[in-house]
């Protein structure tokens, strides 16, 4: 008889942080070095966590090799968000930049040598030779151990401890032995990540479930545009790994089920050279129509055998050994399966720039004590609609360090917190429980793909009203079906049956609200494009001069944050919206940018 | 009492390394020791793949880069300048980072 009694055990801190990536450290060892007495809880041990898979640099305006000028990168920044960034966000995060990658030089990031590299137009990219996310992480693993943090790997973060409307602490299941662990603390910082595998074909991690846009959905707190996930257009079917467009700059083209080039269809000049959303698309209204390769007829071939090998040696060098390794095919003979893969979430948990969480109370932004959120799995929103390149990085360490310091602005260690009922945390482990002995007809593996297939197929990069709305009846329908699901490991050590089961309840919180906000968005802004809704619809018409118009009200317009809260035992979505900011943080040091249509 | 603690001892120590010396009463024991570890260390020694287990060279593990890139002369770049950077051709040269055909921003 499998008994059901939980062994709990309580810790009292000053800050959690929830999360052990870039952000997390960063934050995590800002904390202790104010001398605060912090917990790190992460399922992963903290150099396996994604950014080690981060490769490309980290943006900031050093003008070390050019003039450069970091109201140029935030001016890039505003622009590439196509105007849904918050701009006193972006101001803070661009000119911290320089600041912030100097620290890392000298927390022995790269060693001794410089370590720049070349990026987009302005040489603006910092980099470690290609491991940059490795060795950020190594790095402040390191220089966190220096400090005195308390790390708890292998602990699955389960809800967080809320009590009148402050978040006290943070419950969490102990991987090892099942015991659960209840954390109270004046400070939590949320640092998990996005939530990739929500989709089929996605770069990230299995790990990457968006734990932390999930647990503040549970709270009863909003998440911001999670309707806005970046696509690339060639991402390897089944592995996720994305190859490069200079593959088709090099002369190599992509063909549908029937052997044709079909993007001289969609694109008749530009072909396969044109835009990257261009490209997504067409994809897809092939794969849609039927016109697909592969048995389930899924995916499109990247075919490049028809160049010669040796010019593929020379200016794509390594790509044999990356189509063998991640697609299992011989380039010089065979084509490359793709399809467009997910690679960035720019949504989540909606903080301010100083990295505190934020909700909607009497129309205005109001803080919720206790509560902080940095790098992908908040959006503070210096992303908005869309990432430039290489921002990501750049937005852990200034986002966990600006928690950091915030938290060392509102408290002092050694401060008391408030009380914790003695049951809080009890709704988490009935859940627990309840799956545990889960007996339903569908495994967690089976109900997993399916949402992943229905989000790729209704939520990728062709978004119509009826792939929208099709999509939104089938996720309810999902979701109903998280109550058939079956675990068959029932004990408590090492059960990753149940973890996995567990992250599928976050990914189906997230899946759910992401394909809703896609649905009720009615226009196309940055990542998010709809074939029915073109344009993007702002305040104004800013293709055109904008004194003789009449301004939009609020709400027929669209140059707003979504906030999407959900009903985790129905999974309804309500949707409200936020204005986004568009004051700077000083006019002096960097004014504003005002909105007009995108254009490169 | 002693005797069973001391042979106890004698069991685990590791060749090469002597045996800690004990305060006992028995001198002669632990010179005996001794040399009989180095007849231990002896015949291991002719047994021991000395040489095999060496690092593999490069391009001899079996999970090693297929096609290595080659390492730039004195590791800088000639064409940027840049000392410790990656090798190969420029990786944003396509607009994206890449490195052998795969990206990881863009």
């Amino acid at each position: 008889k499998i008994s059901r009694d939980y062994a709990v055990v309580d810790h009292t801190y000053d800050a959690v942080v929830v999360g052990a990536g870039g952000a997390g450290l960063r934050a995590a060892f800002g904390l202790v070095a104010e001398g605060f007495k912090t917990a790190v809880i992460t399922k992963l041990f903290p150099t396996r966590s994604h950014t080690v898979a981060a490769q490309g640099g980290i943006n900031a305006a050093l003008g070390n090799m050019e003039q450069d000028n970091w109201q140029w990168h935030m001016y890039d920044t505003v622009k590439g968000s196509d105007w849904l960034g918050d701009q006193d966000a972006i101001h803070y995060m661009t000119r911290e930049a320089p600041k912030a990658v100097i620290e890392l030089e000298n927390y022995a990031f790269g060693g001794q040598s410089l370590k720049f590299g070349k990026g987009g137009q302005a040489h603006r990219c910092c980099c470690v030779a290609d491991r940059t996310g490795h060795s950020l992480l190594h790095t402040l693993y390191g220089q966190s151990l220096r400090y005195d943090c308390n790390y708890f790997v292998e602990y699955f973060a389960l809800d967080l401890l809320m009590e009148d409307g402050e978040c006290r602490g943070v419950i969490a299941l102990c991987l090892e032995d099942g015991s659960i662990h209840r954390f109270q603390s004046k400070s939590t910082v949320l640092a998990t990540g996005g939530y990739g595998r929500t989709f089929f074909s996605c770069t990230s991690a299995h790990t990457c479930t968006g734990d932390g846009t999930a647990m503040v959905s549970r709270a009863g707190l909003y998440n911001q545009d999670l309707e806005f996930i970046q696509f690339h257009p060639t991402g390897i079917y089944g592995a996720g790994c994305l190859i490069t467009e200079g593959c088709r700059g090099e002369g190599g083209y992509l063909i549908n089920g029937e052997g044709e080039r079909f993007m001289e269809r969609y694109a008749p000049v530009a072909k396969d050279l044109a835009s990257r959303d261009v490209v997504s698309r067409s994809m897809t209204i092939e794969i849609r129509e039927g016109r697909g390769c592969g048995p389930e007829k899924d995916h499109v071939f990247l075919q490049l055998h028809h160049l010669p090998p040796e010019q593929l040696a020379a200016r794509l060098p390594g790509i044999s050994e990356t189509a063998m390794i991640f697609a299992g095919v011989d380039v010089t003979r065979e084509p490359i399966p793709v399809l467009p893969t997910v690679h960035y979430n720019m949504g989540g948990v909606p903080t301010n720039y100083r990295g505190q969480v934020l909700t909607v109370s009497g129309g205005k932004d109001a803080v919720v004590p206790g509560l902080y959120a940095c790098g992908e799995a908040a959006s503070s929103s210096v992303h908005g609609a869309n990432r430039l390149g290489a921002n990501s990085l750049l937005d852990l360490v200034v986002f966990g360090r600006a928690c950091a310091k915030t938290i060392a602005e509102e408290n002092k260690p050694g401060e008391s917190i408030g009380s914790l009922k003695a049951n809080s945390g009890e709704v988490s482990v009935a859940n627990l429980d309840h799956l545990r002995h889960a007996d339903g007809p569908l495994t967690t593996a089976a109900l997993r793909l399916n949402m992943q297939k229905t989000m790729q197929a209704h939520a990728a990069v062709f978004r119509t009203a009826e792939t929208l709305q099709e999509g939104v009846k089938k996720m309810q329908g999902l979701y109903k079906k998280l109550d058939d699901l079956k675990v068959s490991d029932h004990s408590l050590i090492w059960n990753s049956d149940l973890v996995e089961t567990l992250e599928l309840q976050n990914l189906m919180l997230n899946a759910m609200q992401a394909i809703v906000a896609a649905e009720n968005r009615k226009e196309s802004r940055g990542a998010h494009a709809r074939e029915d809704f073109k344009e993007r619809i702002d305040e104004y018409d800013y293709s055109k001069p904008t004194q003789s118009q009449t301004k939009r009200p609020y709400e027929q317009h669209w140059r707003k944050h979504t906030l999407t809260s959900i009903n985790s035992k129905t999974g309804d979505v309500q949707i409200t919206f936020r204005p986004v900011i568009d004051i700077t943080l000083d006019a002096q040091e960097c004014s504003s940018v005002p909105p007009a249509i995108r254009s490169y | 009492m002693l005797k069973a603690v001391f042979s106890q001892y004698r069991r685990v120590a590791v060749p090469g390394v002597c045996v800690l010396r004990f305060s006992s009463s028995q001198p002669n024991k632990n010179e005996g020791a001794c040399s009989r570890t180095e007849k231990l260390q002896k015949k291991l020694r002719e047994k021991t793949p000395i040489g095999k287990l060496d690092e593999l060279d490069e391009g001899k593990h079996p999970y090693q880069e297929k096609e290595p890139l080659p390492p730039w002369p004195d590791n800088t770049n000639p064409n940027t300048g840049e000392v410790g950077g990656p090798r190969g051709p420029e990786p944003t040269r396509y607009g994206d980072w890449e490195r052998k055909g795969r990206v990881s921003d863009f």
